[in-house]
C-alpha cells in the first residue's frame, strides 16, 4: 500500500502543468479570485464593526470620531440578556432533542438492512430538500393556532424539522465507520447488547455525536427564517430575529445602532464557530446531503 | 468452560430471504479436533462459522454441544471464542484492556483477571511490559493478530472459531503465524474450527478438512484423503488437479478403467467418484491429474502420451512445462520435468494409473457463487 | 431436526429505534404539510367548505402578485449559474489538493456562519454609495460615479452569492476530487490535451454532481427572503415569492393565501429540478455517444 501512495506522488508532479504561462496564469487567477472574495468578506465585516463605534461616518475612509454610545443605547433598547438566553436555550434544546431522536434513527440507517430502508431514508431527506419557507408558513400557522406562536417551545419545534435530519445524516457515516465486527467481537467475549453498546459502540461514536451536536448548535443559533415565522417580536425573540427587526425597521434606527447589534450577534456566532472548529472540519459545515 | 467431548452440527441451514447461504450442514466433531472449512468465497463457510458462533440464527437445524442443544442460546452466553478476519480489536482500549475485556464480563477477582491476561499474552508471545499499554493502532499486523487470539484465549473457551485470520498477512508472517496456531492447538488441545480459502493452510493445520461448495458440504476427510482422493471435480480442481483431459470409457478392468483420448491414445485410470460404478463403455468423462504427477520422464508401465513443448516455467522444485497434446493442439497440459527443454520440441510424458482420476464431464466449474447480496453485515 | 424461528420480515428493532424520529417527521412535517395543503385549498380562515383552487387562481390572475415569479427567477437564476460556472474552474484547480486548503475552506465557511441578516447588513455598509467598495473603485479610477449595488436586485444577488457560493463550491470540489486521478493520467497518455481531458473525461463524471449542486443552489436562491428585504427593494424590484407569501400570511392575515403562494413557489422549484435532472440525463447520454471511442 505504501508503494502505491508513492507512485501517485511522483507522476502528479510530472503531469501537473509545469511552471509555464498557463500554469502561472491559473495560479494567479485562482488565488486572485479566492483572495478577492475573502478580502471583500473581511472588509464587509470590518465596516460593520467600525461603524458601530462611529459617531458619524460619511464618504471618508474612516469615521472621524469614535464612541461607544451605540452599545449603551443598545443595552437600553433590547434586553440583551434575554435575547442571549433565548437564543442559547433554543439552540441547545433543539440540538439535544435532535440528537436524542436522531441517533437511534441514524443507527438503524447505518446498521440495519430492511425492506423499507430506502423509504425511511427518503422521508428523512424531505425536510432537507424542501426549502424552509415552503413548509414553514403552513407549519408556523399550525403552531400559532395551537397557541405556540411566540413561545420558545414553538421555536424549538419548528427548528427541529430541518435539524433532526441534518443530525441523522451527519451521524450515519460516523456509525458506519465503526466496524460491525467489533460489536460481534464484543458479543463473543460475553457482553450483551447493552454492555456492547455502552463500552464499545458509544465511545467510538462520541466524535460523531460531538460533531453533529456542535454543527446543529451553530446552525440553530444563527437560524432565522423558521424562527421568524413563529416569533417575530416579543419576549421570545432570538438574536437573529432581533437583528432583522432592527435592520428592517427602515429609517427608524440609526445604522450605527443596527451595526452594534450586528456586532454582538456576530461575536456570539463567531465564538460558537471557533469552538465548533475544535471538533469538526470546515467542510463538515456544508455537508448536508451526501449523494447516495 | 467444560471441555468439548462432542460437537454435533445437525442439518444446519441458513437462508437470507430466498437465498440459501448454508444448506443441510451435517458434521460431528470430536473434542480437541482441528477442523477446517475450505472453499472459495461465497461457499458458505463463513456463514457456517457465524451460525456456530450464534451471530446468525439458524433457519433450520440444530447445534448440540456435549448432548446439550445450544442453538437457542445467544452468542454472548455460548462461551465460544472467535477471531475475526480483520481482528476487530477495540481501538480505544489498550492491549491489556482488550484482553481483559471479556474477563471483566465475569465475576472474577481483579487478581485473577490480571493473571489470565498475563498468561494469554505470554502464550501469544506478546511481551506485556513492552506492549501492554500500547493501542492496537500502534501494533504491527502480526502483533494485532496475536492480540486478537490472546483476547479470545484468555476466556478459556471450549471452542475456538477462526475466520480467515491469516488472509491479511504477508507470506512470511502467514507462515510464522501458521506455526504458532498449530503450536497453540497442540498446547491447549482446544477444539478449533478454522475457515479459509487457502488449501495449503487447511492441509497443514487440520485434522479434518471440510470442503464446501455453494452452501453445502462437498467432501469431508483428513488432509491426506482429500488430497489423494477428491471425490468430485470441484474438490479435485480446488486441490490443484489442474490438468483436464476429455476421454471416453472403453471398458472396466478390475480396479482400473481403460479410457481413450480424443486422439486415440489408450490410457489406464482410476476413479474416486461415487457414481463411477454406473459408467458404461462409450461414456464421456474427464481425466484429471496434478502437474507434479504428470511427469516428463515417465516410468515404464505407466501411461504414455506425447506432445509439443509450448512454454517452460521454472517453479523451484522442477520445470513446469506447458505441453500441447499431439493430435489435438487445443488441449494443453502442465507437466513437471527435472530438466529444462527447448520450445517446440516433442515431449513424452506419463502418469501412474492410480493418479489419473476420472470424473463425470458435466460437473459445473468450481467457484460457483451463491448470490451474495446479503454479504455485509454477516451478522445482525 | 429442530426448527428454529424464521428470520422476521420486519425488523422490530429497527422500527423501534427509528420510531421517535419517524413519528417526529410525520407529525411535524408530513401532517403540517397536508394541513397546509388543505388550508391552501380553502378560502377564509376556517378552512371549511369545499375545496377550491381560488387561492391559486387569485394569485395567478393578479399580475402584481404573479409577477413575483418572474422577479424571483430573475434574481435566482443568474446567481445560480454564476456560482456553478465559477465553482468549476476553481474546484478544478484545487482538485488534487493545494497548500492552503484548510485555511481557504475555513475562511469560506465564514459567511455561512454569519447568517443572512449579518451579511445583508454588512453589505449595506460596504457596497453602499459611500461604502468602501465604491470608494476604492473610484480611487483607482475604475468608475466615476458610485455604483448602485444595494437596494436592487444586484444587491440581492450579491448577498445570495456570498452566502451560498461556499456551499456550492465545496460540493463541487468534493465531486471533483472524487475523480480518480489515474483517469486523467490515462487520458493524457492517450494523447488528449488538458482541455480535451476536461471535456471528455472530467465533465461527464462530475455532471451528475453539478446537476445536483445546481438544483440545491437554485432552490436555496429561489426562496430568498431576508436578503431580498434588507438589500433589495421588496416592494417592486425584488418582490420575490417568499416576500409575497409572507405578506399574505402575516400582514394580510390570510394564511390560506400565503400557504398557496408558498406551495406555488415549491412547485415551481420542483419543476425546475425535474427539468435540470432530465437535461442532465440527456447530456450524459449525448456525451457518451458523442465520445466516439468512449469516455
Amino acid at each position: 500500500m505504501a508503494t502505491s501512495a508513492k507512485t501517485y506522488a511522483a507522476p502528479a508532479a510530472a503531469t501537473r502543468p509545469r511552471v509555464s504561462l498557463s500554469g502561472l496564469t491559473g495560479k494567479i487567477l485562482f488565488y486572485g479570485a479566492i483572495g478577492l472574495f475573502i478580502v471583500n468578506l473581511i472588509a464587509m465585516v470590518s465596516t460593520v464593526i467600525i461603524d458601530s463605534f462611529a459617531q458619524s461616518w460619511f464618504k471618508t475612509l474612516l469615521p472621524p470620531a469614535f464612541t461607544t454610545q451605540w452599545y449603551s443605547d443598545l443595552a437600553q433598547d433590547h434586553n440583551m440578556t434575554q435575547l442571549l438566553e433565548n437564543t442559547f436555550f433554543v439552540a441547545i434544546a433543539t440540538t439535544l432533542i435532535a440528537l436524542a431522536i436522531g441517533f437511534p434513527a441514524a443507527y438503524v440507517l447505518a446498521r440495519k438492512q430492511f425492506r423499507l430502508k430506502g423509504a425511511l431514508y427518503g422521508l428523512f431527506l424531505l425536510p432537507m430538500l424542501i426549502p424552509p419557507l415552503v413548509y414553514g408558513i403552513p407549519l408556523a400557522t399550525l403552531l400559532i393556532r395551537l397557541g405556540l406562536g411566540g413561545s420558545l417551545v414553538g421555536i424549538v419545534l419548528i427548528n427541529l424539522i430541518p435539524i433532526t435530519p441534518f443530525v441523522i445524516f451527519i451521524l450515519t457515516p460516523f456509525i458506519e465507520q465503526v466496524d460491525p465486527a467489533m460489536e460481534a467481537a464484543s458479543r463473543m467475549l460475553g457482553s450483551g447488547r447493552f454492555r456492547t453498546f455502552r463500552r464499545i459502540v458509544l465511545p467510538l461514536i462520541v466524535p460523531g455525536l460531538l460533531a453533529a451536536g456542535v454543527l446543529a448548535l451553530v446552525r440553530t443559533f444563527a437560524a432565522f427564517e423558521l424562527t421568524y415565522l413563529v416569533a417575530t417580536t416579543g419576549s421570545s425573540q432570538t438574536l437573529a430575529v432581533a437583528l432583522y427587526g432592527d435592520a428592517s425597521g427602515a429609517g427608524i434606527r440609526a445604522h450605527q445602532l443596527v451595526n452594534a447589534m450586528a456586532v454582538v450577534y456576530m461575536l456570539s456566532t463567531m465564538t460558537l464557530v471557533v469552538i465548533a472548529l475544535i471538533f469538526v472540519k470546515p467542510t463538515q459545515f456544508v455537508m448536508s446531503i451526501k449523494n447516495r | 468452560m467444560e471441555k468439548i467431548k462432542k460437537l454435533e452440527l445437525q442439518g444446519m441451514t441458513r437462508a437470507f430471504g430466498t437465498a440459501k447461504a448454508l444448506v443441510d450442514f451435517n458434521l460431528e466433531i470430536a473434542g480437541g479436533t482441528f477442523v477446517s472449512l475450505l472453499g472459495p468465497s461465497g461457499c458458505g463457510k463463513s456463514t457456517a462459522l457465524n451460525c456456530i458462533a450464534g451471530l446468525l440464527d439458524l433457519t433450520a437445524g440444530a447445534i448440540i454441544l456435549n448432548g446439550q442443544p445450544i442453538h437457542h442460546i445467544p452468542a454472548e452466553k455460548r462461551g465460544i471464542g472467535m477471531v475475526f478476519q480483520n481482528y476487530a480489536l477495540f481501538p480505544h482500549l489498550n492491549v491489556i484492556r482488550n484482553v481483559s475485556y471479556g474477563l471483566e464480563n465475569r465475576p472474577m477477582p481483579r487478581a485473577e483477571i490480571e493473571r489470565r491476561v498475563r498468561w494469554a499474552l505470554d502464550l501469544v508471545h506478546l511481551d506485556i511490559e513492552e506492549f501492554g499499554h500500547r493501542f492496537p493502532a500502534q501494533l504491527s499486523g502480526g502483533q494485532q493478530q496475536r492480540l486478537a487470539i490472546a483476547r479470545t484465549i484468555a476466556l478459556e473457551p471450549n471452542l475456538l472459531l477462526l475466520d480467515e485470520p491469516l488472509s491479511n498477512l504477508d507470506t512470511k508472517l502467514r507462515n510464522e503465524m501458521r506455526i504458532e496456531i498449530k503450536n497453540m492447538h497442540r498446547q491447549l488441545g482446544l477444539t478449533t474450527i478454522y475457515v479459509t480459502h487457502d488449501q495449503s493452510e487447511a492441509m497443514s493445520l487440520s485434522d479434518v478438512v471440510v470442503v464446501m461448495r455453494a452452501g453445502r458440504i462437498e467432501q469431508v476427510g483428513t488432509p491426506q484423503a482429500i488430497y489423494d482422493c477428491p471425490n468430485s471435480l470441484y474438490v479435485a480442481d480446488f486441490m490443484g488437479y489442474s490438468n483436464r483431459l476429455p476421454v471416453q470409457i472403453v471398458e472396466r478392468d478390475g480396479d482400473e478403467w481403460r479410457v481413450q483420448t480424443e486422439t486415440g491414445v489408450t490410457l489406464r485410470a482410476t476413479s474416486t467418484y461415487a457414481g463411477s460404478a454406473n459408467w458404461q463403455p462409450g461414456e464421456r468423462v474427464v481425466a484429471v491429474s496434478r502437474p507434479d504427477e504428470l511427469l516428463a520422464e515417465p516410468l515404464p508401465d505407466t501411461n504414455q502420451m506425447r506432445g509439443t513443448v509450448h512454454l517452460v516455467d521454472f517453479v523451484g522444485k522442477a520445470y513446469e512445462i506447458l505441453v500441447r497434446l499431439e493430435g489435438k493442439e487445443e488441449t494443453q497440459l502442465l507437466v513437471w520435468g527435472q530438466h529444462p527443454i527447448e520450445l517446440e520440441r516433442p515431449l513424452s510424458f506419463g502418469i501412474r494409473p492410480n493418479r489419473l482420476l476420472l470424473f463425470p464431464m458435466d460437473d459445473t466449474p468450481p467457484a460457483v457463487r451463491v448470490k451474495t447480496r446479503y454479504r455485509e453485515p454477516a451478522w445482525q | 431436526m429442530v426448527n428454529v424461528r424464521r428470520q422476521p420480515r420486519i425488523s422490530w428493532e429497527a422500527l423501534l429505534l427509528s420510531l421517535p424520529a419517524l413519528l417526529f417527521v410525520v407529525a411535524m412535517f408530513i401532517l403540517p404539510f397536508l394541513f397546509g395543503l388543505n388550508l391552501s385549498l380553502h378560502t377564509g380562515l376556517k378552512a371549511e367548505g369545499e375545496l377550491t383552487l381560488s387561492n391559486y387562481l387569485q394569485f395567478f390572475n393578479d399580475p402584481t402578485q404573479s409577477d413575483a415569479i418572474g422577479i424571483t427567477f430573475q434574481v435566482a437564476l443568474p446567481v445560480t449559474l454564476f456560482s456553478i460556472v465559477i465553482s468549476i474552474p476553481l474546484a478544478y484547480y484545487m482538485r488534487r489538493g493545494i497548500r492552503f486548503e484548510r485555511f481557504i475552506t475555513t475562511l469560506l465557511i465564514l459567511p455561512l456562519t454569519l447568517g443572512n441578516v449579518m451579511v445583508a447588513q454588512s453589505m449595506l455598509m460596504y457596497y453602499g454609495r459611500q461604502g468602501w467598495f465604491n470608494q476604492a473603485l473610484q480611487a483607482i479610477g475604475l468608475i466615476k460615479q458610485p455604483l448602485a449595488l444595494v437596494h436592487n436586485w444586484i444587491g440581492v444577488e450579491i448577498a445570495l452569492f456570498i452566502q451560498n457560493f461556499p456551499f456550492v463550491f465545496l460540493m463541487i470540489l468534493g465531486y471533483m476530487s472524487g475523480i480518480n486521478p489515474d483517469l486523467e493520467r490515462a487520458s493524457r497518455m492517450l494523447g488528449a490535451s488538458a482541455w480535451r481531458t476536461f471535456w471528455r473525461v472530467i465533465w461527464p463524471l462530475i455532471l451528475p454532481g453539478v446537476a445536483i449542486a445546481f438544483c440545491l443552489n437554485f432552490v436555496a436562491n429561489f426562496t430568498v427572503f431576508p436578503s431580498a428585504v434588507l438589500v433589495g427593494r421588496p416592494d417592486d424590484l425584488t418582490k420575490v415569492l417568499s416576500i409575497v407569501a409572507f405578506r399574505a400570511a402575516y400582514e394580510q392575515n390570510n394564511p390560506a393565501y400565503g400557504t398557496a403562494i408558498a406551495f406555488t413557489m415549491g412547485i415551481i422549484e420542483f419543476l425546475v429540478v425535474i427539468t435540470v435532472l432530465w437535461l442532465r440525463n440527456r447530456m450524459a447520454r449525448a456525451s457518451v455517444l458523442g465520445a466516439g471511442k468512449g469516455a
